[in-house]
Parts: structure tokens; C-alpha cells; sequence
């Protein structure tokens, strides 16, 4: 039997929060692939035009969002834009969340795709095989 | 000016709310206006008192239903994943409750208008009017004053300070939640609830 293994998110924080079910674990993951992608898009439009208030609004909902899959570094990044946003500090570059994102969203899409033969979801070390393509 | 009809800032005073919020509540139709030739939103005086009138206001209460032994739990929170959890949570719990959910403060006060919850469950930071401008509409009436309502926000310490604090009588669930104790505060409303029927 093969374990999966994350290092960018810690599956066991959305399997608590699902109970241990697994199907609706495989709804919020799809949940989370089908709105996190918009709120990052959201974010870095209210960065381009320069809008303090959406870019705080927006690293505070997105960072919501990936705390629910246990994406901790992801989340303290978020935590970093939008402190500098709600005040006078220069915006950080969206440049590591956003390359941070690719892989949570990568890890979170292996997390899902994982079968019961895989064994349950186990946060610690580097992902299993080849990477998906895709965003 | 017409007697009939006030200003976007008058509004704003007459709900205790912004200007921003009365602007957002016109743009989404829940309170009906129009703009003069000259641009200038007018808002009749009879939509905004009909908005301000809430079920209690006048200090009677609405007659039981047999749906009304539930508690009945209204949950503010617009994101999708973080609502589908606090569904599968909080009725898994097996607490006699009735649950629903708004994605916004604007449909949340229309829902408390029509639907008076007995517990409020809210999110702050939202796009339009915010969990604070929910919570502070309903601490102006006395008819709601009975009701129970907790933050669940992951804004710091510092940042609720910034915007003022916790309201008086308001418990803070700082996200992520920790929900044996959020689970206790459900069961300690809803017994507060079954004293009605006692």
C-alpha cells in the first residue's frame, strides 16, 4: 500500500473538519479547487489597481480559504499582504503566494484524486509521483 | 426637500448604518430609489421606515409556531467551503436546531427581518456590509436584544481592536474555530431557548 504525502497542505485539518468523511473530504477539496482559483485572481487584480481595501479584503478570504486545508505557509503569506495592505506598508509581491498556490492547489487536486488503497491522506513529506498538469 | 422622501445620508441616519450600506442596500433592490435628473438619489421615507421595521420593534412578540421549539441558528459567512463545514458540523451535533445561511449581511438582515434568529453566527470581513454592521443594526433594537450572537472571524486581537472590539454581549470565535467550544455555546443557547417552553 502507498501513502501520499503533502507538504505544501496538512489534509488531516480538512479530514477533521469533514468528520473523517471521506466523500464530503473529496466535496470540499472540489469546493476549494472550484473558488480558491478566482479569490487569487481577485487578489492580485486588487494589487495591480492598487485598491488597499479589496487586496485586504481578498488576502483575508483567500487566507481563510487555505487555512482549511492546513496550506500554513500559504496562509502566514496571505497574513503578510494583508497586514501590509490594511495599512501604509508597500504591498509585498504576490509573486511567492502565488507560486506557493500552484503547488497547494496541486496537492489539495493528489489529495482528492487519492484512493482508499492510497490509505488516508498523511502530511510530512515530499508528493507522490508525477506531478499533474494543468492549473 | 419633499417630506417624503430623504437623502442617501438621511437614511443612513435613520438605520444607524453608513452611507455605503444604505447605497449598497439600494443597489441590490432592498430598499426601492431613484436618482433626481441631477444624479441625486432620493429614497421614500416610507421604504426606509418599512426596512426599519422589524419584526419585535414594536415591542410585540410574534405568535409561537410549532417549528419554534428548534433554536433557531442564523450563520452569516460568504465563503462556500467555510459554510459547508459549519453545515456538516453543526448537524452532526444532534442539538435541536434549525439552521441557515446567508452569504452576505444583506441577505442576513432581510433573513433576521422576516425570520427573527435566536442565534446569530457571524462572519466580519465581507463584501458590503460587514458582520459588525449586522451586529450593530440588531443591537439597536430592543426587540432583538434577546438574541444570542457570536464572531467567528480570523481577524487578530489587533484587528478587532481596530474596528472597535468585541460588541458588548457578542462571544469571539477566533477561526479556526475550535468547535467542542462552539458546540458548547450552541448547546447553552438552546437551552436557553427550551426555558421559553418551560
Amino acid at each position: 500500500m502507498t501513502h501520499s504525502r503533502y507538504i505544501h497542505i496538512d489534509p488531516q485539518v480538512l479530514l477533521d473538519a469533514a468528520d473523517g468523511d471521506i466523500a464530503v473530504f473529496c466535496d470540499l477539496c472540489q469546493t476549494f479547487l472550484d473558488i480558491a482559483p478566482p479569490m487569487l485572481r481577485e487578489l492580485e487584480a486588487a494589487v495591480d489597481r492598487q485598491d488597499r481595501a479589496a487586496a485586504a479584503r481578498h488576502s483575508h478570504s483567500l487566507k481563510g480559504t487555505v487555512a482549511l486545508v492546513g496550506a500554513r505557509e500559504l496562509a502566514a503569506l496571505l497574513q503578510a499582504v494583508e497586514s501590509a495592505a490594511g495599512s501604509d506598508a508597500p504591498i509585498p509581491d504576490l509573486a511567492a503566494p502565488q507560486a506557493l498556490f500552484g503547488s497547494v492547489a496541486q496537492e489539495v487536486r493528489q489529495c482528492m484524486n487519492s484512493t482508499p488503497a492510497d490509505g488516508l491522506p498523511v502530511a510530512g513529506a515530499a508528493p507522490a509521483s508525477e506531478p499533474e498538469s494543468g492549473t | 426637500m419633499s417630506s417624503d422622501v430623504c437623502t442617501t445620508q438621511e437614511a443612513a441616519e435613520i438605520l444607524g448604518i453608513s452611507v455605503t450600506s444604505v447605497q449598497q442596500l439600494v443597489e441590490t433592490g432592498v430598499i426601492e430609489a431613484w436618482k433626481t435628473k441631477g444624479g441625486h438619489r432620493r429614497i421614500p421615507i416610507a421604504a426606509v421606515y418599512a426596512y426599519k421595521n422589524l419584526p419585535g420593534a414594536s415591542g410585540q412578540a410574534a405568535a409561537p409556531s410549532p417549528r419554534s421549539k428548534l433554536t433557531a441558528v442564523l450563520v452569516i459567512e460568504d465563503n462556500k467551503m467555510q459554510r459547508d463545514i459549519y453545515e456538516k458540523k453543526l448537524s452532526s451535533w444532534g442539538l435541536p436546531i434549525a439552521l441557515t445561511f446567508c452569504e452576505n449581511g444583506y441577505q442576513a438582515l432581510v433573513e433576521i427581518a422576516s425570520h427573527k434568529p435566536d442565534v446569530l453566527l457571524a462572519d466580519i470581513v465581507m463584501e458590503g456590509i460587514d458582520g459588525y454592521e449586522v451586529i450593530k443594526t440588531i443591537q439597536t433594537y430592543p426587540g432583538l436584544a434577546d438574541m444570542d450572537i457570536a464572531i467567528l472571524s480570523s481577524l487578530t486581537g489587533a484587528e478587532i481592536e481596530k474596528r472597535g472590539g468585541i460588541p458588548n454581549g457578542v462571544v469571539f470565535f477566533e477561526k479556526p474555530i475550535n468547535y467542542d467550544e462552539l458546540r458548547g455555546y450552541l448547546r447553552a443557547c438552546c437551552a436557553h431557548k427550551a426555558r421559553q417552553f418551560a
